[in-house]
């Protein structure tokens, strides 16, 4: 949607103010709290955004350490779990992994502490390969440690949503947020 | 008992967080999750 210049003297309808208080660049779609195994995200993706910028706040797990992984939803578009090529770095470490059944983001959950950071997602429901980005702090007693990764998706399903996976544990506290980069 | 799933739906604003159903559970366990430390996935060091 295209930015409208208003003119001095023209009337500010109810209509516009919604509209384009709605539409800045980075909008708003959805949030939701991070608790258990899995956090499923439907309907976020569609034809509206091509990218988009999930926020992970206030990230917390049980018992400590363990990535967050990511994966496409739904269930019934092929090749959901399947196909995901990355590279994660911790500090100055990078490891790559190829053709696996989901992204590990390198953001990091650890117990009583709350991680934050950010995905970026690419491409999400077009019918070309996706790619991702994601960055973020991992705050321990023994100093703070800076993840990201960077990856892709080899297949071309149209995906609405996501999944977000605590590693062999759950989360018990904070946020996700998903926002669509404005087009136009 | 199975873990807790959060599902929630951006076109409604749902959200719900119930034990997770058998074939969410086998879902879960294919992305090599497991209940404990997991010796066969990389893991976060310092």
């Amino acid at each position: 949607m295209a930015v409208k210049t208003f003119t001095t003297g023209e009337v500010l309808t109810a209509a516009d103010t919604n509209t384009y208080l709605n539409n800045g660049g980075l909008v708003y779609i959805t949030q939701t709290t991070l608790s258990g195994a899995n956090v499923n995200i439907d309907n976020c993706f569609s034809s509206t955004y091509a990218a988009y910028r999930i926020v992970i706040n206030g990230a917390s797990c049980a018992t400590g350490a363990r990535f967050i992984l990511f994966t496409f939803r739904p269930t019934s578009v092929s090749g959901y779990n399947t196909s995901y090529y990355f590279t994660q770095m911790e500090n100055a470490t990078a490891s790559t992994t190829t053709n696996t059944t989901t992204f590990t983001t390198g953001l990091v959950v650890d117990a009583g502490a709350h991680s934050g950071g950010v995905i970026e997602v690419y491409n999400p429901q077009t019918a070309v390969t996706a790619t991702f980005t994601a960055s973020g702090t991992d705050p321990r007693t023994t100093g703070a440690y800076f993840r990201n990764a960077a990856g892709w998706h080899n297949q071309t399903g149209q995906y609405t949503g996501f999944t977000l996976t605590c590693q062999a544990d759950s989360f018990d506290a904070g946020t996700a947020t998903v926002y669509g980069y404005r087009l136009g | 008992m199975k873990p807790n799933i959060t599902i929630h739906d951006a076109l409604t604003g749902e959200t719900i967080t119930r034990e997770m159903t058998d074939d969410e559970y086998t879902d879960l366990l294919a992305t090599g999750w497991s209940d404990g430390p997991n010796l066969n996935q990389e893991t976060p060091t310092e």
